[in-house]
């Protein structure tokens, strides 16, 4: 086979060592160090730690108040992944029905607000979402309510700003992948006597599932360690594990138990794409933007 | 679906209008007249802040400027990594492929604080001096995963025999990459590029422990900022950062526009 | 390919910034140096001042204690305790800081110096009970006061497990740094009660809550509460709980990694001299620790709430002491608050 022979001199390997040595270089040399550092021992003046071998950190997070945590920071990152879903994957659909050059504006006023810088932005959602903020003061004058709501430091505040963070990332998986579809799939089924509603779940839907579960992916992986919309959204009145890792590290200065809730996470967050994996998505579909 | 036009107008236009309801708050403060150093109320228009940013009171200019060079380093270095790395993989199948992959994406999955503990571990332990370098290293290597992974999905879509096809023509394999797959996966290595490149810019906390004197990003001073109040200017910077965006983008559609009417 | 590397990595290197023959690096908060202090001083000595800024103590020491050379570190006193503990910080040349008799006795030889060989305070304050008059019914006093139902869902605490639990602690007649189990348990039973109450716990933007009528009353820094005052005169009462005061002070330090401790003696010593102390309070808005620039400082900018402790109240003064592991304790009693 010509494959075959060409496979020696292809250049593939030179290609993917670069990459490769980079990635050994420092990502394993990361991962080691903290693998190393969540099986050792606080050092005894509170200061970084001994190498003392101990599964004392990875028992610890046994303990019911840090699982609450864990429970919190998962139901979190599914409600967000819910609404990112059901807000972002239409916006995806419509957006590659839309004419080219519409697209591309609409593709670049998506990402445009990523420009600014994200702690300012969440500062205008502080400003919107205040007692006697606009929000607020638009809904008096409507008469919808005659009292001003409490919009900012509750849950739903927390979920706002994670949505608002992560709703991009699940526009444009979905867009790419409705935008690829072949529609002459559904004008079959349409043809065949479908309702537009059949069609667009007999096909159009199985059709753009990758993209969909892609998205899925793009925003639960990173809804878990996101930490700072819970302080500045929702008053610090809940505890997520990416403040829960901060807080370990640094005011605590326990590294190696921030270290173990770490290695939990990245677990929990590798467990969730190889699901995605078995589940028939390919790494492709992540991030096909 | 024409008739359903309306209603898809509607409904992208509602989702946007609250994408950027947050960004008009911005914009509009960085027109405040109030001078307080800690202050959320707007007393009035003025244009003070555009003033003091452009004057650079506040160091804000010089950390936008080490940013984007940041930005633009990282951005160059993982797109070449990333880009080969894709295309290398795509060729043949790599015994550890799986393990190289889940390898490349493990930055994208672990809390940034506990990857930035680790850069300024390694960095100090092989005696790094802390700044520009040390900064590009860390965002070159959160940043590959992202040109990689788009970089594949562009390639997942091609015919692997083009490149093939055109070595059996007698072209170099370098000749083969840049005039046939270069070109074809181009479309992917910009879409990547400007994702990292926002990611980059974004960045706080990885910065924050892998710079050194001399080297603020613009993230790293806004963060810093805020126990002593984040200056308005900021959002002048703001504004100013997106009001070019739009520009450039207008224009490139004005000369896209132009060159079309040209050919036709 | 990798000569390609290898050169962009030989012109980032070169890129990097030499070091000035004259020049201090300050480590800091973004903004706790009015600039015009720092340009003077340039003008006058030629010595370059150039400034890394942090967002918090806790950042900072994690970069400092492995091994990063900073001329000048301006950081809390918690924080420079651990640092002197941990032996990374060099003693002053008392030679050189000939100002040094300016300083205000009671801000100096504190627990986290307790020689005064290491430090020159920059900052002191304690953080303070601010209401809002019109919503609150009686005079609030202490930080009993802010358990009444009055107060459901309308009290800002600071988000700092030492400071706030260790309010409670002294509400409850136990020391402000207490690492006794049984005390401990106690103030976070405590704190359950006062659960209801809290709206948000926030360090930084508390006073906005108070400015839109969202909180009754709100812990806040000195500074904060100073501007709270400028702003709106005679909206707010500013207590500080009769229960006592935990205080903090924010102090200059040089590290013993320092590449340039000449220059940063000089610019300590700068920075005490009276009429250059006088432009520092004016700008931090905290207390002033220049006893020879109370003087020179602009009419009436020590006449805000917030920078008049009482003296009963000062004399009993607690600092949220480093507790070396029992932080975790205070850590973990905090999130269990939080998360109830």
């Amino acid at each position: 086979m010509k494959k075959q022979m060409r496979k020696k001199r292809d250049g593939a390997f030179w290609l993917v060592a670069p990459m490769a040595i980079w990635t050994i270089l420092f990502v394993l040399a990361t991962l080691g160090y903290i693998l190393y550092l969540s099986f050792s021992t606080r050092a005894e003046n509170g200061m970084g730690v001994t190498a003392q071998f101990t599964l004392d950190n990875y028992l610890k997070i046994l303990n019911p108040s840090y699982l609450k945590v864990l429970g919190n920071s998962l139901k979190l990152a599914a409600i967000t992944t819910i609404i990112c879903l059901l807000v972002g994957y239409p916006f995806g659909y419509l957006m590659a029905k839309a004419s080219p050059k519409r697209r591309a504006v609409l593709m670049l006023l998506v990402i445009v607000p990523f420009w600014t810088n994200a702690l300012v932005r969440v500062y205008g959602w502080r400003i919107l979402l205040m007692g006697d903020g606009p929000v607020n003061t638009f809904l008096l004058t409507l008469g919808v309510i005659d009292q001003p709501l409490k919009l900012l430091n509750t849950f739903g505040a927390v979920v706002l700003g994670m949505v608002y963070a992560l709703l991009p990332f699940m526009i444009l998986p979905t867009y790419s992948s409705v935008e690829k579809m072949d529609w002459t799939l559904v004008e079959a089924s349409r043809d065949m006597g479908s309702s537009p509603l059949r069609a667009f779940v007999t096909v159009t839907l199985p059709l753009t599932a990758p993209g969909m579960l892609a998205g899925c992916v793009l925003t639960f992986v990173p809804s878990i360690g996101l930490f700072f919309m819970s302080d500045l959204l929702g008053g610090s009145n809940d505890v997520f594990l990416g403040n829960l890792i901060n807080d370990q590290l640094l005011k605590s200065r326990d590294w190696p138990f921030a270290a173990a809730l770490s290695v939990v996470m990245m677990l929990l967050t590798s467990l969730f794409l190889w699901i995605y994996r078995r589940a028939g998505g390919k790494a492709e579909n992540i991030a096909a933007l | 679906m024409k008739k359903n036009g309306w209603r898809s107008f509607l409904y992208l236009g509602m989702v946007l209008i609250l994408m950027y309801l947050p960004i008009i708050v911005t914009v509009l403060y960085s027109f405040n007249a109030n001078t307080s150093r800690f202050t959320f109320q707007f007393t009035g228009f003025s244009l003070q802040h555009y003033k003091a940013l452009l004057a650079d009171t506040n160091g804000l200019l010089d950390a936008l400027w080490q940013s984007l060079q940041l930005a633009l380093y990282s951005c160059l270095i993982s797109a070449v990594l990333g880009t080969l790395g894709a295309v290398g993989m795509a060729r043949r199948k790599f015994r550890f492929a799986g393990a190289l992959e889940g390898l490349a994406l493990l930055p994208a999955m672990t809390p940034e604080i506990i990857m930035a503990m680790g850069f300024l571990a390694i960095f100090t332990a092989v005696g790094l001096p802390f700044g520009m370098l040390t900064l590009v290293l860390a965002h070159v290597t959160f940043c590959v995963p992202y040109i990689y992974i788009v970089v594949k999905g562009r390639l997942a879509g091609m015919d692997p025999d083009l490149p093939n096809a055109a070595r059996d023509l007698g072209a170099s394999p370098m000749r083969a990459f840049c005039s046939v797959t270069l070109p074809l996966i181009f479309p992917g290595v910009l879409s990547g590029t400007l994702l990292a490149f926002a990611m980059s810019m974004d960045d706080f906390v990885i910065s924050f422990f892998v710079t050194g004197p001399g080297t603020t990003t613009l993230p790293v001073k806004i963060y810093s900022s805020v126990r002593m109040g984040v200056s308005l200017q900021v959002n002048a910077l703001s504004t100013l950062m997106l009001g070019t965006v739009f520009l450039l983008m207008a224009l490139f559609r004005l000369l896209r526009r132009r060159r079309a009417v040209q050919t036709t | 390919m990798k000569k390609l590397l290898v050169l962009l990595l030989a012109l980032l290197l070169a890129a990097a910034p030499c070091a000035l023959a004259d020049s201090i690096n300050i480590y800091t908060w973004d903004g706790y140096f009015n600039p015009e202090t720092i340009s003077a001083f340039t003008e006058e000595t030629g010595i370059e001042v150039n400034f890394s800024p942090f967002a918090s103590n806790e950042d900072m020491l994690v970069v400092m204690e492995n091994g990063a050379a900073y001329d000048i570190v301006l950081a809390s006193d918690y924080a420079l305790n651990i640092l002197r503990k941990a032996g990374l910080l060099q003693p002053l040349d008392m030679e050189a800081l000939t100002n040094y008799e300016n300083l205000d006795p009671a801000y100096l030889n504190q627990y986290y110096d307790p020689d005064g060989q290491y430090s020159i305070p920059y900052a002191p304050g304690s953080p303070v009970l601010v209401y809002n008059p019109e919503l609150v019914e009686g005079e609030i006093t202490s930080f009993a006061d802010l358990f009444d139902e009055q107060f459901v869902d309308s009290v800002c605490l600071l988000d700092s497990a030492r400071v706030m639990i260790g309010y409670v602690n002294m509400m409850l007649g136990h020391d402000f740094n207490t690492t006794d189990e049984a005390e401990l348990a106690e103030a976070a039973e405590a704190l359950q009660q006062i659960k209801p109450n809290v709206l948000a716990l926030d360090s930084n933007l508390a006073y906005q809550y108070l400015l839109s009528g969202e909180a009754k009353a709100a812990f806040l820094f000195t500074s904060q509460a100073v501007v709270c005052e400028q702003a709106m005169p005679g909206a707010f009462e500013y207590v500080f709980p009769s229960e006592g005061i935990g205080f903090g002070i924010d102090a200059m330090v040089i590290p013993a990694s320092a590449e340039n401790p000449e220059g940063a003696n000089a610019f300590l010593n700068y920075l005490m001299r009276p009429e250059v102390a006088a432009t520092i309070q004016p700008w931090t808005m905290y207390m002033n620790v220049n006893a020879a620039a109370a003087e020179l400082l602009p009419e009436g900018s020590l006449d805000y709430a917030a920078l008049n402790i009482p003296e009963d109240l000062f004399a009993t003064k607690q600092f949220a002491e480093d507790l070396g592991e029992y932080e975790s304790v205070y850590q973990d009693i905090w999130s269990e608050f939080k998360l109830s």
